[in-house]
């Protein structure tokens, strides 16, 4: 009985692990996402000649 | 970028109300044995797919408005910062329309996929509902998808043959290459679609046989012009820059091969999904049918995995700081865009493996065994962050790389994330029919 019960409260609690550790994944994307805007903003208006010449 | 607390925030584009009259619960449910005409335990089905398949099928709208975002900032770039003549930018235009066209075809037909095989019991097509087009024709708009598809992509082509370019690359690479990439995709949107109007209460037939045609066509046009492409590659490189050859060379032996792989796939199911005579009492139910194939296809799909692997990490090997003329001393942004190349050609074909399997068949990796299938589901969810790290992170290379030259700078930066998009479009797809079939088929049996 108390096995019964156990087992759905520690697949609930893998899951709160698992989207935990994917929210602070997809936070990550976000924030490298942010960070490489602000960088093609940054090499958009800096001097130049790009890798051609 | 995909906040997981936000999900079923998302999914809630999933409106009951949305549903169509299309439902045949008997019809859809012969997918499994157990659920053929079991309405309850359809219904619980339902509810277990509901459960474990919303999350990937609702992040499949997110991609397409990813893709229509990046891409169409993509292509304004291409018309407005560039300067030449009318038809270089005409074939560039195509060229990047092509792909975004791609990733949207991609995406809704992955979108119909998820929905078709759902025996739900209030109505079929569910995860449909955020494209209003596809709720009232779905069959319809799936062919139309088809045709603008075909078109922009015999138009790249066309203009692509048509100009010489600058002379750097001569001719016969652009055209095989462009030839390549437009038959693969229209091979791989063929297959989708037809599974997916198979899989409909009221699947249209008339479609069968072209379908059919087209892919054994492609099985045999698709490898031979991947390796042509490969040749012409490694002829035209070669002699100046070796080792670039080499990089390049690689690359296109791996598109190939998983090209080839796909294509087999792609045959053995469309082939159940339509089947020869649709009319004969002995016909098999087509969601039957195309879980057996897609069961059968596991064979194939095995040598997927460490054939891809193997070139492609010979392919990112020989990119690591190579400076030659292909890539323009621009070693870094090569080896950033073939980790995310390979990278999603390698999730992509984990998943699409780990969906073609039901676990009876033995698979490569030994996670996926018995018991075993959770650990390679969050691999698999660690694979698709780490697509998306390697994105978003060969957008900013290339941005900085390009500094100075504003016009370089924003076509690489959203040429990467469209691809970015369009890539964990596909893979979010895979990912949702493998749980929508795993919910479905019940646990992974022993090996």
């Amino acid at each position: 009985m108390d096995t019964e019960r156990a087992a759905p409260a520690d697949e609930a609690s893998q899951r709160e692990s698992m989207l935990a550790r994917e929210s602070l994944l997809a936070r990550g994307v976000a924030a490298l996402f942010v960070i490489a805007l602000v960088v093609a903003t940054i090499s958009s208006l800096v001097g130049g000649d790009g890798p051609y010449g | 970028m995909n906040d997981a607390a936000d999900i079923n925030d998302e999914s809630d584009i999933n409106d009951e109300s949305d549903i169509n009259d299309e439902s045949d619960i008997n019809d859809e449910s012969d997918i499994n044995d157990d659920s053929a005409g079991d309405a309850p335990d359809a219904a619980a089905r339902f509810v277990e797919f509901d459960r474990v398949a919303r999350e990937p099928a609702a992040l499949l709208p997110l991609a397409a408005i990813a893709i229509v975002a990046f891409g169409g900032l993509h292509l304004i770039v291409d018309l407005f910062a560039f300067s030449g003549d009318f038809m270089g930018q005409l074939g560039g235009v195509l060229t990047d329309s092509h792909t975004v066209v791609t990733g949207v075809a991609l995406v809704v037909c992955f979108s119909a996929l998820v929905a078709a095989p759902v025996p739900s019991p209030v109505g079929s097509w569910r995860v449909l509902s955020w494209v209003p087009a596809l709720r009232s024709a779905p069959e319809r708009t799936l062919h139309r998808v088809m045709v603008v598809l075909l078109a922009v992509g015999v138009a790249q082509t066309v203009i692509a043959a048509a100009n010489a370019y600058d002379g750097d690359r001569p001719t016969a690479v652009i055209v095989t290459h462009d030839l390549f990439y437009v038959t693969t995709v229209a091979a791989v949107v063929t297959l989708l679609i037809a599974v997916a109007v198979s899989r409909s209460s009221a699947p249209d037939w008339s479609r069968a046989p072209a379908a059919r045609q087209a892919l054994a066509g492609a099985l045999f046009v698709c490898p031979a012009l991947g390796l042509l492409l490969t040749i012409l590659w490694l002829a035209e490189l070669w002699d100046f820059d070796t080792r670039g050859a080499l990089v390049v060379g690689s690359f296109a032996l791996l598109e190939t091969v998983v090209a080839t792989a796909v294509l087999v796939v792609a045959n053995v199911v469309v082939r159940s999904a339509y089947p020869a005579d649709p009319a004969s009492p002995d016909r098999v139910t087509p969601g039957r049918s195309v879980s057996n194939a897609l069961d059968n296809s596991g064979d194939v799909l095995r040598w997927m995995v460490p054939v891809s692997v193997v070139i492609g990490a010979l392919h990112v090997l020989l990119a690591v700081g190579h400076d030659g003329e292909f890539s323009a001393g621009l070693g870094f942004v090569a080896f950033a865009n073939s980790s995310f190349d390979v990278v999603a050609i390698v999730v992509g074909v984990l998943l699409l493996r780990q969906a073609g399997t039901r676990y009876g068949v033995p698979n490569l990796l030994a996670v996926t065994g018995a018991g075993g299938a959770p650990q390679l589901d969050q691999l698999m969810r660690v694979g698709v962050y780490l697509v998306a790290y390697l994105g978003v992170f060969s957008a900013l290379v290339s941005a900085w790389v390009f500094r100075g030259d504003a016009g370089e700078v924003w076509y690489y930066f959203f040429n990467r994330l469209v691809r970015t998009a369009i890539v964990l479009g596909v893979l979010f797809g895979i990912r949702a029919i493998h749980l929508a079939r795993q919910a479905f088929a019940g646990p992974p049996v022993e090996i």
